[in-house]
């Protein structure tokens, strides 16, 4: 993994002095562009060490989360490939949108598609939609896409899009509290696989522009989600990260069960500025908190 | 409600013991949560005269508990005066430990499985169990089980200069993060309750139990222990000013104005309390006349996770389904015991019990409860003047409020303690 | 708390000890080291009493002599009951001279005799002749006491006129000076006023004899009190310890220690003696007061809180307690009382006019409650310690200590068994018979003798 940041970030350098050729972008995005494809086992021992560190609990079925996990080396490289025409290193994930259709178990087989799914206008620079499917025995388990930012970088022939606003946030009175230290970095790069420098060292963090260690958005996302405590089998995920987590940091949070939505935001209790909004939509409310309990979701 | 023809027994309030209870870090720094049970049993034993003897079963607990004391309530058994022959076992349910073990020995005496057993419990924050971070103990058990040298390397290689910090217990809530002042602080946000009723409460803690030992209600409830003879928290010159003077220390990160301070919070303290109880028939063969009986109980949970509840407010569940059960309502009590966590969250269960839009929604009645007579509540005071040393809170209630029923001739007591986890165990004592 | 000099004089100081003259206490045999000696017994006196003792003494298993012997001896009992005048006393006093080069170590001299009429309140047909040679009998033992060696004690028993001499509170008073139990007391008559009480053998008193007895004692926490309390269990009595709530946790140690009950309470409250009763719930057969303070000040210095609370708890507080556990119902069938007096009160004490006056109190009203509880088949008595090996002896300047230690007669300190020993004794039912006195246990302590 280490090895595909340093050719991430080898091509990242590479793109900003040259440019990558201009091409049909359909060759790198969209239903025609290359797949990735690997299959994974769900080791129960690996899972665990990942559910342990994100807070869900060790139990029969994979959380999403660790699935997100599987994807990413692949999409990495999607992103570092040598056509691609922005550059890797740098890019913010901004959203991500995830819906499972079944749980996946342990033990199982998975096999994780991972592809370009498009490449779009932002008004900050450029979106690129990364895809990623987990299959088990050829049935459609999970579905994911993940929305990154590559911030000031224009792409001829990126699909006009206007993306959603950001949700209007205001602090509202926490009901947990997650103190997050440089260990809670180290240990998610450990079972997650994701060793950004910018999570797990200071100067490299500095150098793209934190002001430190930041923790990874996709380890506070899976700690929400496990902090949601959803029992359906069926639903979709969706999050919006705002700012960094700089570490080490104390961060306000609130889960809110509505009767089919819940939701779970996590901000800076000093400026009540949001770090991440997520929602987590189900089939139906029976599943999980009470009817009548309070709910500020967004609709 | 079950349908249960088996026939009980009453289970009989003999008497209690506890040590003074001490502010944490002070008098008892270095005595254990084992040391502490030790004591507050060997002082009901001498109280009881029942030095050597075998009794069906003492049952114990700690929140703040070593990972060795495991068996925390056998080991104070046989540290104390009684027959080494005596079985004892632990119990956890946070707060509501110790009456939860007094409970549970009078459920057992109900059932004729023992006739004579003790309900205990005991909290040390001074000496509390210190562990070792959740790193440096995966990367322990992970050298444990390793099997070769590069399996033992790895899990090494994996520990960091931060790691051997040790981890200090603090009394956050597992899945919030939140410390349970702060939970608190919103519901006593959420209720309105004010600074002044807190406050007020605070203040009648501490004078009703300031008169509680002035009058010696205590010469026989309370044995000292390194040299306190009272509970140390206790301020009898306390008044509104010197309350009213306190800053807050609850719920400032919260948009309504913070109400809650030290003087109307509990401390941490020190502390470890028991309970005699038995059959009739044991009381009566060892000539000891009981002063009340343990009527009944019930347990309430809320969902304080998701905010849907405040993490205090399960007793204005529990309370209800308790009364329903025995048929009873507020005006058949005599006495009402509930313990204050906080002066708020007393006041909340109350003007939850007040509330008609509360009773209706949340519990399903058709009309509130309706209020507690202030003159009725914690007549000797209670854990805003001892302090409380949290499974010791329920020893310490369950034999006071025996006693001044035994001593006013009133007939009926209701006791509640609110514990962490969202948790509430409610009890009916009768003389 | 340890008396080195006792224990320097007894080993390597032994030979410098002797050659110097210095005192020369030597370790005191108690109960623990068995109850009677095993040498024979000389019985001196021709009469009635001095027969049927030695039949007594043989039926409990003692070795006897009835005349002179070079043998090694235990003890010499001396029957002047039937002595008329001053001059019959002489033949049996050379005859005890004679005898006790032979005793051994801890031995015992016991004097019997009638009672004489000393106070002003007397028959008005007493003999002079008979009450001087009476009183006579008195002054010998006292004398002989502090003429005796190597931990050996002399005592009188003193039979009031109309009482038998076989009777049980006699014999009782007899195991009990003949036994270790009664190590520290020396120099003592002991008044046998009446024919009350169980006849209880020699084996029997040294055993559990208040079996089945219920006993509580003030002030039992530590000290005297927890002694008192340990020897009374130790006989087989249940005992219910009081003691202030903040002795409570060393009142918990001392009561689980010999399967006692503690009560905490401060028995100067109004509502003590009530308290006590409906505590205990059964009846009291055995209350002993001890519970006691000091508040030392020279008059000319003393402030009222002082001398009050002294009052207060020495002596007011037991009167108190005695009428309540009365009207209570509370006592058993033939009760007994002891409280604790000091030799302060009858010497009176530098400093101490407080307590001298709560502890002379003492003396005064078990004096005078004697026929209030031999209407219930009681008795009531006092105990007056001298100086005894305390927490609170121990506070004292070691000049002072020494000489508290050496003018007794035993030329050391007792112990509080000593004095839980007396208070034992008082309370078996064989001791009926012995009432309104109070029974010093200081080693003759010159203070007050």
């Amino acid at each position: 993994m280490l090895r595909t940041y340093l050719a991430a970030a080898g091509s990242s350098v590479l793109k900003r002095i040259r440019p990558a050729a201009a091409g049909p972008l359909s060759r790198v995005a969209g239903p025609e562009s290359p797949r990735r494809t690997e299959t994974v086992t769900a080791d129960p021992q690996t899972v665990a060490e990942f559910c342990r560190a994100v807070g869900e609990p060790v139990r029969n079925t994979v959380p999403v989360t660790w699935l997100h996990a599987q994807g990413f080396a692949a999409s990495l490289s999607l992103l570092s490939a040598p056509d691609f025409p922005a550059p890797a290193m740098g890019m913010v994930h901004v959203t991500n949108s995830l819906t499972q259709l079944h749980p996946v178990r342990v033990g199982d087989a998975v096999t994780a598609t991972v592809w370009i799914d498009a490449i779009r206008t932002h008004p900050k620079g450029t979106e690129i939609v990364v895809a990623a499917a987990f299959d088990v025995d050829g049935r459609r388990c999970v579905d994911e896409r993940c929305h990154y930012l590559a911030k000031g970088v224009r792409v001829d022939g990126a699909t006009p899009h206007d993306p959603a606003e950001r949700t209007p946030f205001e602090a509202p009175d926490a009901t947990m509290s997650w103190r997050l230290t440089p260990r809670t970095a180290d240990t998610y790069a450990r079972v997650s696989g994701d060793v950004n420098p910018i999570h797990l060292n200071g100067l490299a963090a500095k150098a793209f522009g934190f002001r430190g260690r930041i923790v990874h958005g996709m380890y506070t996302a899976a700690r929400a989600l496990a902090s949601a405590q959803i029992r359906a089998d069926a639903f979709t995920w969706d999050v919006e990260f705002a700012t960094p987590v700089v570490l080490p940091s104390t961060v306000a949070v609130r889960v809110a069960h509505g009767s089919a939505l819940t939701t779970v935001d996590v901000w800076n209790p000093r400026d009540g500025r949001p770090h991440m909004l997520s929602s987590i939509r189900t089939e139906s409310g029976t599943e999980n908190g009470t009817e009548n309990g309070t709910s500020n979701g967004r609709q | 409600m079950t349908q249960s023809p088996q026939p009980t027994r009453p289970a009989a309030i003999l008497g209690g013991n506890r040590i003074p209870f001490a502010r944490a870090h002070k008098q008892y720094a270095r005595a254990s949560n084992q040391d502490m049970l030790t004591s507050a049993l060997d002082g009901l034993v001498a109280r009881f005269g029942l030095a050597g003897e075998r009794l069906g079963e003492v049952a114990g607990g700690a929140v703040l508990k070593h990972s060795r004391d495991l068996n925390l309530t056998r080991e104070a058994v046989l540290g104390s005066a009684l027959s080494p022959e005596t079985p004892a076992f632990d119990l956890g349910q946070a707060c509501a430990t110790g009456l939860e073990a007094t409970v549970s020995i009078a459920q057992k005496i109900r059932l004729g499985q023992i006739d004579v057993g003790i309900g205990s419990g005991v909290d040390s924050a001074s000496d509390a169990p210190i562990a070792v971070s959740e790193e440096l103990r995966g990367v322990l058990l992970e050298l444990n089980r390793a099997k070769t040298m590069s399996q033992r390397l790895r899990a090494v290689s994996r520990l960091r200069p931060s790691d051997l910090a040790p981890a200090l217990p603090d009394n956050g809530e597992a899945r919030t993060g939140l410390s349970m002042g702060e939970h608190q602080a919103i519901t006593t946000a959420e209720w309105g309750i004010s600074r002044e009723d807190q406050d007020a409460l605070a203040l009648a803690s501490h004078q009703r139990m300031a008169a509680a030992w002035e009058r010696g209600f205590f010469d026989d409830l309370v044995t000292p222990y390194l040299g306190v003879s009272r509970d140390t928290n206790l301020r009898a010159d306390s008044t509104m000013e010197s309350l009213g003077a306190l800053k807050p220390a609850f719920g400032r990160g919260l948009s309504a104005t913070p109400t809650m301070t030290a003087g109307n919070s509990t401390p941490l303290t020190d502390g470890a309390s028991s309970v005699l109880l038995s059959s009739q028939e044991w009381a009566a063969d060892h000539g000891i006349e009981p002063l009340a009986y343990l009527v009944d109980a019930e347990a309430a949970a809320v969902d304080f996770v998701t905010g849907s509840e405040g993490l205090l407010m399960a007793p204005a569940y529990a309370v209800p389904r308790l009364l329903a059960r025995n048929g009873l309502t507020f005006a058949d009590f005599d006495v009402f015991e509930i313990h204050e966590a906080f002066a708020s969250t007393v006041l909340t269960h109350m003007a939850a019990w007040e509330s008609e839009e509360f009773c209706r929604e949340k519990l399903g009645l058709d009309a509130p409860l309706g209020p507690i007579d202030r003159d009725k509540l914690n007549p000797n005071g209670s854990s805003l003047a001892a302090g409380h040393p949290f499974a010791a809170t329920g020893g310490r209630i369950i034999a006071s409020v025996a006693k001044h029923l035994k001593e006013t001739g009133q007939r009926r007591a209701l006791v509640s303690i609110c514990a962490a986890g969202g948790q509430g165990l409610t009890a009916i004592v009768e003389a | 708390m340890t008396d080195r000099y006792t224990k320097l004089a007894n080993g390597p100081l032994k030979a410098l000890v002797k050659t110097l003259g210095l005192p020369s206490p030597v370790p005191l045999r108690r109960h623990s080291d068995g109850a009677y000696l095993s040498e024979p017994v000389l019985v001196l006196g021709a009469g009635a009493a001095a027969d049927a003792y030695a039949q007594i003494l043989l039926d409990n298993g003692f070795e006897v002599r009835r005349k002179p012997t070079s043998e090694k001896l235990s003890a010499v009992l001396a029957f002047f009951d039937e002595a008329q005048e001053p001059t019959d006393l002489s033949e049996i006093a050379l005859e005890i001279g004679g005898a006790l080069r032979g005793l051994v170590r801890c031995s015992r001299v016991i004097v019997f005799s009638r009672d004489a009429h000393i106070s002003p309140e007397r028959p008005a047909d007493t003999d002079p002749a008979l009450n001087a040679t009476r009183n006579g009998a008195v002054g010998l033992m006292r004398s002989l006491a502090h003429e005796m060696r190597g931990g050996s004690t002399a005592n009188g028993i003193v039979v009031s006129d109309g009482v038998p001499m076989d009777a049980p509170s006699v014999v009782s008073a007899l195991w009990f000076l003949l036994s270790s139990k009664s190590a520290y007391v020396s120099g003592q008559p002991l008044h046998v006023t009446t024919a009350h009480g169980e006849a209880a053998t020699a084996e029997a008193l040294a055993g559990a004899h208040l079996d089945g007895r219920l006993a509580v004692v003030t002030g039992a926490a530590r000290g005297i009190g927890a002694a008192i309390a340990a020897t009374l269990a130790r006989d087989g009595a249940t005992v219910v310890g009081v003691d202030v709530p903040q002795a409570g946790d060393a009142l918990a140690r001392t009561m689980n220690g010999i399967g006692g009950t503690a009560l905490q309470l401060d028995i100067t409250a109004e509502d003590a003696g009530r308290v006590i009763a409906q505590r205990v719930g059964e009846p009291i057969d055995i209350l002993v007061h001890n519970a006691g303070i000091t508040r030392d000040r020279m008059l000319a210095n003393m402030e009222a809180s002082r001398w009050d609370s002294v009052i207060a708890v020495n002596i007011a507080s037991q009167l108190r307690m005695n009428t309540q556990l009365t009207e209570a119902g509370a006592w058993g069938s033939a009760p007994r009382i002891i409280s604790l007096a000091s030799t302060s009160g009858i010497a009176g004490n530098r400093g101490q006019t407080n307590y001298a006056a709560s502890k002379a109190g003492v003396i005064g009203m078990v004096a005078a409650s004697a026929d209030r509880f031999a209407a219930q088949g009681g008795t009531i008595n006092a105990v007056a310690p001298g100086f005894i090996e305390t927490e609170m002896t121990a506070k004292m300047p070691t000049l002072t200590r020494e000489v508290a230690r050496r003018v007794a007669s035993l030329q050391q300190g007792g112990l509080p068994v000593d004095v839980a020993e007396a208070i034992a004794f008082l309370a078996a039912q064989s001791s009926g018979g012995i009432s309104g006195t109070t029974l010093r246990v200081c080693g003759q302590n010159l203070v007050g003798a």
